[in-house]
């Protein structure tokens, strides 16, 4: 029994023992996993951990604003309330008819507050696709804020409509620079994966997006984005799982940062100016009598460009294009439809900057560039192996023959369709922009030259800044085109053209040489290769932004000019260039070697004859050197084009000026340059040149008049088709003449200027 | 053995009185009470809710968890005094009012979480099933020592019933943890009793026919099953339910990750304060120190812990008689069963189960039936040297 009890003793004890080491086994499991949790995947889980509990909240930082020159506001911030709808818990919540009716009730409450709406905008809103499906759509902006509480207080009546408080662009000078400002919009899906690639999340001072920001679309608004945009603002809260609040972390809190300013080199007096004539250039195209021919093309006129530069260091002053549109249509976030209306081609793409993306052929002024390669490139000389010398006659009968040509045919003779009998010199073709002079040039001169020298013109106009970007810092510039062999090469590889560079014919150099053919250049090109000619061959990078200051006007960056290159520029190429240029807004000096015909140039009439639609222009004390252009295009009417520069230099009569502009317009679908764009930039020129320059007038004043100038220009109207009687002193009898208040006078610059410009006169 | 080895005559024998330091083992004691004190911090942690500026943090928990430990005392104290022949005189009784109460509770109780095992009296809830703990454990360290020898397949099959009659009360509340620690006690104990392997052997088969047949039979609550396919497969087999189960077994591991080597710091725990655990006062108070105290923290506590378990298995070896050693055996497969599957679960170790972290977890009834354990182990200590408890074991 002693024995049994020992050995059951024994086997009790080691049971124990047993137990004990399962025991340990467990507990160091324990510790093994507690180990493995908590150093191996420590940093995994903290990071799960603080996912889970903490909420930020960010708050979009307003936006930097944008001044003009003159340090006036072209773009501001102001908080409205806005109404935005989620779609998703709308349409989850409300039946289709539901739907319409729910959003019908809403755009007459907020009509009734004083916002007129149509449910048809609401609806457009909705179906928008410029936003996400967690966006929030905004439907109406700036409403009154007792809706906030009307509609607050019904989320069973407007399922995900609610109304919240945005930072929102505004625009005080309303339509004015519209393409250059650009404007801001929510992030689109690819902007936003775009722009968190780019972003550091752990740097607090990082311009951090979240989906549904605004981001700039174009223009300023785009190209200085890192700058406008302010830092968001945070708040970090800890949630339960609940999502309530249990702990707000104020150390990880961070007040918004408003987004720097950026100071334009844009004058908003001489924007408003460019803008104006710009479109009164198109309106009186439109009016011109319709040619003889009945199948010419009519002047259609729908759109235009144009730019004013400051040659001395490449600062843009101005930049219009035309069709434009209301950067105010944006603010609130933009219909689909009226975004289809805005890119659509039959309404001319009115969001086009043709400034830098219309693409045009410059036509006649493209001759100076020809000029300017013929003289550096001995094929104007007095002396040599030359075609010509500068003062050296050519008789331009309109018609040019290329001589070298393997058969006679059509193909070698070129036409000039304006033309006259004349002898003309160099100076005289760029004043009178003959053709064939410049046909000549390029046949005879250019052609017939050994390659490369053959592709003189190329040379020249690349050196000028042809056929790449200006440098302007603006987004969607485009570099247009100067033809040689390797670009019809590449053309005819991409299955454009049907001719390679081996098939580079002399016409091609012939058409070249006055602007036409394949050569394309924008405005703003233009405006800058006139600028080499006003700054004595400096090609300088146009600038727009003169310097950026954080909100405090403390200085961040300044701009200056960004020479490119120098060009040649001694007395014996710039005397005929000038001269020539001069020549084409003034009276040529009589003189016994030329003909009488030759002594007007193409504009001179838009500088000189105020009664047929030109101006008295004190060319004497500021000369214009300047140059139409007239670029034909298959089934249009023409481009009218006018490039010109002022004060100028005009070495003939001993002016030794420092030119202080260049203006660039071309007017499609318009005619002749000297009939219709010239007179347009004299009157642009004339303001600058004699300090009358008007102020440019804010959205408010024009919305505070428009009624008042409405009302007489009616009142005119009816005199003038006689529905208001008049006595015989021309007094109105039926009805009393309408008075202008005296700001309103002031600002239309009178009652004469409604008489004369109708409504205009407000714009 | 030496014991063993004493003669039985010491009833005349003048022995001297044992100075009172030799009685109890201060390690029991003061890691028992080291383990209660943090609990109680811990407790605190979970339960005083978002403090700021305006709101008071909530004492209630923490006022409460200390009264039960006073009682638990108290009671552990008392329990250490109680002489082996009463517990053997008083044991029939004992086992009726436990089935009686686990038979009251599925009457009257009131349900917590879906299972119907707790009384209500007045602000308190009472658990009867966890003192049941003890009076199995007792029963069967009773019924596994016979004045000679081994056990045999006679008193084995007694110890199952005895085990079953309360785990079959228990499948009808339903509450699967508390049937598994009744369970895994009784197997430890049996083994333990050093009956012969055959009949271990034995029993491992028709536990295991046992499990198979609970699992085939509708005896789980869905919940339960739900429970179960959590930890047994991918989450996503699994239905809403088990969801829920699977989010709250990773938010237990998230908090504990999150801890590190430092922990967050007390009151600083995220995953705790943001209530993101469920049953953090009770069932996984583990993750308050495993996020708040970190891996420093919580191997302290499992150090103290491994330090009680250790100084219970110590007692059970050095105990007097063979129903003291099954006594503490009992004790300690209680003790390392609720501690393994109360902290493995919050580690994804186990499957989800409401078992309470012994002395650690919030609750009066757990609190109570822990001291009052502890205080059989102290009495067994206590008598280690005792030759009369050894006489009454033979007579």
């Amino acid at each position: 029994m002693a024995d049994n009890g020992s050995e059951f003793y024994e086997r009790q004890s080691f049971r124990l023992y047993v137990v004990g080491i399962v025991a340990v086994c467990l507990v160091a499991a324990l510790v093994a996993r507690l180990w493995y949790l908590q150093v191996l995947e420590h940093e995994e889980l903290q990071t799960v951990a603080s996912a889970n509990i903490l909420r930020v909240v960010y708050a979009e930082a307003p936006r930097g604003r944008i001044f003009d020159a003159k340090g006036r506001i072209l773009v501001d911030n102001k908080v409205v309330q806005v109404v935005t709808v989620d779609r998703l818990a709308f349409r989850a919540a409300l039946d289709e008819s539901e739907q319409r009716g729910a959003l019908l009730e809403l755009a007459q409450i907020v009509s009734r507050s004083g916002r007129l709406t149509k449910v048809r905008h609401i609806e457009e809103r909705l179906a928008s696709r410029e936003y996400g499906p967690f966006d929030r759509v905004p439907v109406a902006v700036d409403i009154n804020p007792d809706l906030l509480l009307y509609l607050g207080e019904r989320p069973d009546l407007f399922p995900g409509v609610s109304v919240e408080e945005r930072t929102v662009r505004s625009y005080p000078y309303g339509e004015l620079a519209a393409h250059l400002l650009g404007y801001v919009g929510p992030l689109t899906e690819s902007e936003y994966r775009s722009v968190s690639a780019h972003s550091d999340p752990s740097d607090p001072s990082a311009k951090t997006y979240q989906p549904g920001d605004e981001i700039g679309k174009s223009g300023v608004e785009r190209i200085f984005e890192s700058e406008l945009r302010g830092v968001p603002g945070v708040r970090v809260f800890e949630v339960n799982r609940l999502d309530e609040i249990v702990k707000v972390h104020h150390d990880k809190a961070r007040q918004p940062q408003p987004g720097n300013d950026v100071h334009l080199t844009v004058d908003l007096d001489v924007q408003s100016l460019v803008e104006r004539q710009l479109r009164r250039g198109l309106d009186e195209a439109r009016d011109q009598p319709r040619p003889e021919d009945p199948d010419a093309p009519r002047f259609v006129a729908s759109a235009g460009a144009a730019v004013a530069l400051d040659p001395r260091d490449g600062s843009i002053l101005a930049m219009a294009s035309f069709p434009t549109y209301d950067p105010r249509e944006f603010v609130d976030g933009i219909s689909q439809r009226l975004f289809n209306d805005l890119t659509a081609e039959e309404n001319y793409s009115p969001i086009l900057n043709r400034a830098i993306q219309g693409l045009y052929a410059p036509g006649s002024t493209f001759k100076v560039v020809t000029a300017y390669a013929a003289l550096t490139q001995g094929v104007i000389a007095d002396t040599g192996t030359a075609l010509t010398g500068v003062d050296e006659f050519y008789r331009d009968t309109g018609t040019y023959r290329y001589p070298f040509c393997l058969e006679e045919s059509d193909t070698c003779v070129f036409e000039s369709p304006y033309c006259c009998e004349r002898g003309v010199d160099l100076r005289d073709a760029i004043t009178v922009s003959s053709d064939t002079y410049f046909y000549r040039l390029g046949g005879e001169g250019f052609f017939q030259r050994r390659s490369p020298l053959d592709e003189g013109i190329q040379e020249t106009a690349e050196a000028f800044g042809l056929g790449s970007h200006t440098g302007v810092p603006l987004p969607h510039e485009r570099s247009g085109v100067v033809p040689d062999r390797e670009y019809y090469d590449y053309q005819f590889e991409q299955g454009v053209f049907l001719r390679g560079g081996d098939q580079w014919f002399a016409g091609d150099t012939i058409n070249l040489a006055i602007g036409q053919g394949n050569l394309l250049a924008t405005p703003l090109q233009m405006a800058n290769l006139y600028a080499v000619l006003a700054s004595e061959g400096k090609l300088h990078q146009p600038n727009i932004a003169t310097r950026i200051t954080d909100r405090n006007g403390n200085v961040l960056e300044e701009f200056g000019p960004r020479l490119v290159r120098e060009l040649d520029w001694g007395a014996a190429l710039s005397g005929p260039l000038l001269d020539g240029l001069n020549g084409v807004t003034a009276l040529n000096l009589p003189s016994p070697t030329r003909d009488e015909a030759l002594l007007r140039g193409t504009a001179y009439e838009a500088f000189n004859l105020p009664g047929e639609g030109g101006v008295d222009f004190p060319l004497s004390a500021w000369p214009v050197a300047g140059k139409t252009g007239t670029a034909e295009k298959q089934g249009k009417a023409d481009f009218a084009w006018f490039a010109a520069f002022g004060p100028a230099p005009w070495p003939e009569r001993g002016f030794d000026y420092n030119p202080e502009v260049v203006v660039t317009m071309v007017l499609e679908e318009a005619g002749f340059g000297g009939d219709v764009a010239a007179p347009a930039v004299a009157r642009i020129l004339l303001p600058i040149a004699t300090g009358t320059v008007e102020r440019a007038r804010t959205a408010k004043e024009v919305d505070a008049c428009y009624g008042e100038v409405k009302l007489l220009v009616v009142f005119l109207e009816g005199i003038r088709t006689g529905v208001i009687k008049v006595d015989s002193d021309g007094v109105p009898i039926s009805e009393e003449r309408p008075v202008l208040s005296q700001e309103c006078a002031e600002l239309v610059g009178g009652e004469i200027a409604v008489e004369q410009r109708g409504l205009d006169a407000l714009l | 053995m030496t014991v063993l080895a004493t003669p039985p005559e010491t009833e005349n024998l003048e022995r001297e009185k044992d100075p009172w330091w030799l009685l109890v083992d201060p390690f029991l004691i003061l890691s028992a009470l080291a383990v209660a004190a943090m609990g109680s911090v811990l407790v605190y942690s979970a339960t005083r809710g978002v403090v700021d500026d305006f709101t008071e943090p909530n004492n209630a928990f923490l006022e409460r968890q200390i009264l039960f430990i006073t009682v638990g005392v108290v009671v552990a104290t008392v329990a250490a005094f109680v002489a082996p022949r009463h517990m053997k005189r008083l044991y029939p009784l004992a086992f009726v009012a436990m089935m009686g109460a686990l038979w009251l509770v599925l009457q009257v109780g009131v349900e917590v979480s879906g299972t119907r095992g707790w009384f209500s009296l007045g602000t308190f809830r009472m658990q009867p099933s966890e003192p049941g703990k003890l009076v199995v454990i007792v029963g069967l360290a009773l019924l596994l020592s016979p004045r000679a020898g081994g056990a045999g397949l006679m008193r084995m099959g007694l110890a199952l019933v005895l085990a079953a009659a309360p785990i079959g009360l228990l499948m009808l509340q339903p509450d699967l943890g508390t049937m598994l620690v009744y369970l895994v006690v009784a197997l430890v104990v049996v083994v333990a009793s050093g009956i012969k392997l055959r009949w271990i052997a034995l029993l491992a088969i028709v536990a295991a026919a046992g499990i198979v047949g609970v699992l085939r039979s509708d005896a789980l609550a869905e919940y339960q099953e739900a429970r179960l396919r959590v930890y047994l497969f991918a989450p996503s087999e699994a239905n809403d339910e088990a969801a829920t189960y699977a989010f709250n077994v990773e938010q237990a591991q998230i908090a504990i990750g999150n801890g590190g080597l430092q922990g967050q710091g007390l009151f600083e725990g995220t995953q705790t304060r943001s209530d993101l655990v469920p049953e953090q006062q009770t069932d996984f108070i583990f993750t308050v120190a495993g996020e708040e105290l970190g891996l420093r923290g919580a191997s302290l506590l499992l150090g103290l812990y491994a330090v009680l378990l250790f100084r219970i298995w110590r007692t059970a070896q050095i105990a007097a008689t063979p129903f003291e050693r099954l006594l503490c055996t009992g004790v300690f497969a209680m003790f390392l069963f609720q501690m393994f599957q109360s902290v493995g679960m919050t580690m994804g170790m186990m499957p989800v189960t409401g078992i309470p972290l012994p002395l650690v977890s919030y609750g009066g009834s757990s609190m109570l039936t822990s001291m009052a354990a502890l205080g059989l182990v102290a009495g067994v200590y206590r008598r280690r040297l005792d030759i009369e408890g050894m006489l009454n074991q033979q007579m």
